[in-house]
């Protein structure tokens, strides 16, 4: 099986794994809409840069939340198999992948509740995907390696916020400036090169984060 | 008799063999002793805090009151005082009224017209001792054009000639550094010792991922904690200068606040060590965060300061190590500083690091 199809296979098995156990979507998706109602009946008005900033945290607890749980989840039994038979990169590229697809349709539910809550400040809507998208791709790729170490650890939630939270903020801090600039609250005419350094930190963490995983899964 | 010598010559050849293996230890104390001693003692240049009155008008006679730092006007000899605009529009004081050592009162005739068509002109105060040598303050008066002045002075060309030089060994004077421009040595110095530290705890962590040597994982460990307690220092120092400079101990300046997630994220790879058991997974997954956060450090540290302007020099067009801030004087400190420094870490990593091995030796876990 080459790796490709490794990978694949893998994906569907995630999805699969994800339909048996559909709680821990919902209730990441209950956290994203109590947290954003939560908001909306505490700020009742708010300004363009208070929502960029509520739906960057949102988000980054939300991913937490999700990702904690995809290596939680009876991975432990199913490692062993996964080690015998698959290669490393092609497991943490498929974990990748899933999280990926399921942290971008989190985002754009977030997007929708903000959107339904608070309104639209969005005057640029392509710049505020490719800042959302690659935003969701570091973030993803920071999560998805930071919490494949924690899994041989205890109190797990807590190691991965400590871990994690510090590392986000160089991604967090560019997707914030792209929405600022998408939003018409600052001028720039340079940001393409601000989405390109977003996207390049995302490239960057999931590299290291492929170099790496051969070391972090053998235990 | 022969015994006493016998032990004198073994306590010197133990003498003599710690320096052949320690000699880069001691070197790093000498230089460190050495810094501290010439970086706090050699006196400033001397410069001027403030002259008044920052604004004139052409054809008219200026009391200018020069106040300086660490000059000597009452022993100087050949004290003299111009105005210059360019090369070719100088003015000399027509008297010096010289009250201490650190205040001058200087009289400038200024002429009637600039040969320019300008409404204004700033002008550089230069004074000149043999003493003292040059002392200048750009943009200390702006001259204002006028009509009908009765100056009979003229614009002269500038005689550099006529200036003494002195060639002693001085910091330069900067207005609002002051005296805290010794901060250098320690303050800039400490923050590339802890990148150097960190550098080789990569290195270490690394090497340990491919030869899974455990002795290397302790090293890695012991370097980073040096590291952080570096960086800590860091930003102590930088903060008193802050307070000095800026106003306040703590600004919401980039440049600081990436250092202090830089801190956060070696504190992050600490707590990642105490909270695994098995010793294996914990030497292994703890290298495996310390290159990943070295990575993270990159754009941390070299991005994101780029995005917002800063006070902090080497942000948002201030100068860093260049320009007229960093002078030939300081390097001389401030380069062997850093040497020193980086020599002082790698003792104590050793020291951590042997710290460490007998802890779990004593605990027979190795």
């Amino acid at each position: 099986m080459n790796s490709l199809k490794q990978i694949g296979y893998l994906i569907g098995k995630e999805f699969k794994i994800e339909y048996r156990q559909l709680i821990s979507l919902a209730s990441v998706l209950l956290f994203l809409i109590s947290a954003s109602f939560v908001c909306y009946k505490t700020f009742i008005n708010i300004n363009g840069l208070a929502w960029i900033s509520l739906f960057w945290i949102i988000m980054i607890f939300a991913a937490i939340n999700l990702i904690v749980k995809s290596y939680s989840q009876g991975y432990g039994s199913r490692k062993l198999w996964y080690y015998s038979y698959y290669q490393s990169s092609s497991v943490f590229i498929s974990k990748l992948i899933y999280n990926f697809v399921v942290l971008t349709f989190i985002g754009l539910l977030l997007w929708m509740l903000m959107t339904l809550f608070f309104g639209s400040f969005i005057k640029d809507v392509s710049l505020y995907s490719q800042g959302f998208f690659f935003g969701i791709l570091g973030l993803n790729g920071l999560m998805s390696f930071t919490a494949s170490l924690i899994t041989h650890s205890e109190n797990n939630a807590v190691l991965m916020s400590v871990l994690a939270l510090p590392l986000t903020l160089p991604i967090v801090l560019l997707a914030v400036k792209i929405h600022a600039v998408s939003f018409g609250l600052i001028q720039d005419t340079s940001v393409g090169a601000d989405v390109l350094q977003l996207f390049a930190i995302g490239l960057l963490i999931m590299g290291m984060g492929i170099l790496l995983f051969p070391n972090v899964w053998r235990a | 008799m022969f015994e006493r010598f016998g032990t004198i010559t073994s306590v010197g050849v133990t003498i003599l063999n710690t320096m052949k293996n320690g000699w880069w230890k001691i070197l790093g104390a000498v230089i460190f002793t050495g810094v501290l001693i010439v970086g706090l003692t050699t006196p400033l240049r001397p410069g001027i805090v403030e002259s008044s009155p920052r604004v004139a008008e052409t054809g008219q006679s200026v009391d200018v009151k020069i106040k300086a730092y660490n000059s000597f006007f009452a022993d100087a000899l050949g004290l003299k005082a111009w105005l210059k605009i360019s090369d070719d529009h100088v003015i000399s004081a027509a008297a010096i009224d010289v009250i201490s050592n650190r205040d001058i009162i200087a009289t400038f005739d200024i002429p009637n017209t600039f040969s320019s068509k300008k409404a204004k002109e700033k002008s550089t105060l230069i004074l000149n001792s043999e003493v003292d040598g040059n002392i200048i303050l750009p943009n200390a008066l702006v001259i204002r054009s006028q009509d009908g002045g009765t100056s009979q002075n003229q614009w002269t060309p500038f005689d550099i000639d006529k200036l003494h030089k002195v060639d002693n060994f001085r910091f330069p004077y900067r207005s609002t550094l002051n005296e805290t421009i010794r901060n250098t040595f320690f303050h800039v110095a400490i923050w590339f010792a802890m990148f150097i530290l960190l550098i080789i705890s990569l290195i270490y962590s690394i090497r340990f991922l491919i030869s899974k040597d455990h002795t290397l994982d302790i090293k890695a460990s012991a370097f980073t904690s040096v590291a952080i307690v570096f960086g800590l220092i860091g930003i102590a120092t930088g903060s008193v200068w802050a307070k000095f400079t800026w106003g306040a101990y703590w600004t919401s300046d980039v440049k600081l606040n990436m250092s202090a997630i830089a801190i956060l994220i070696y504190l992050a790879y600490w707590i990642l060590r105490t909270s695994i058991k098995d010793i294996d997974s914990r030497a292994r997954l703890s290298a495996v965060y310390n290159i990943f956060a070295f990575a993270m450090l990159i754009p941390l540290i070299f991005i994101i300061p780029r995005l917002t302007d800063s006070l902090h020099p080497g942000n948002g067009g201030n100068p860093a190590l260049g320009g007229e801030d960093l002078d030939n004087t300081l390097r001389m400190i401030f380069y062997p500083s850093i040497i020193a420094l980086t020599l002082i870490g790698i003792w104590i990593s050793n020291i951590t690091y042997r710290l460490e091995i007998v802890k779990e030796k004593v605990m027979g876990l190795y």
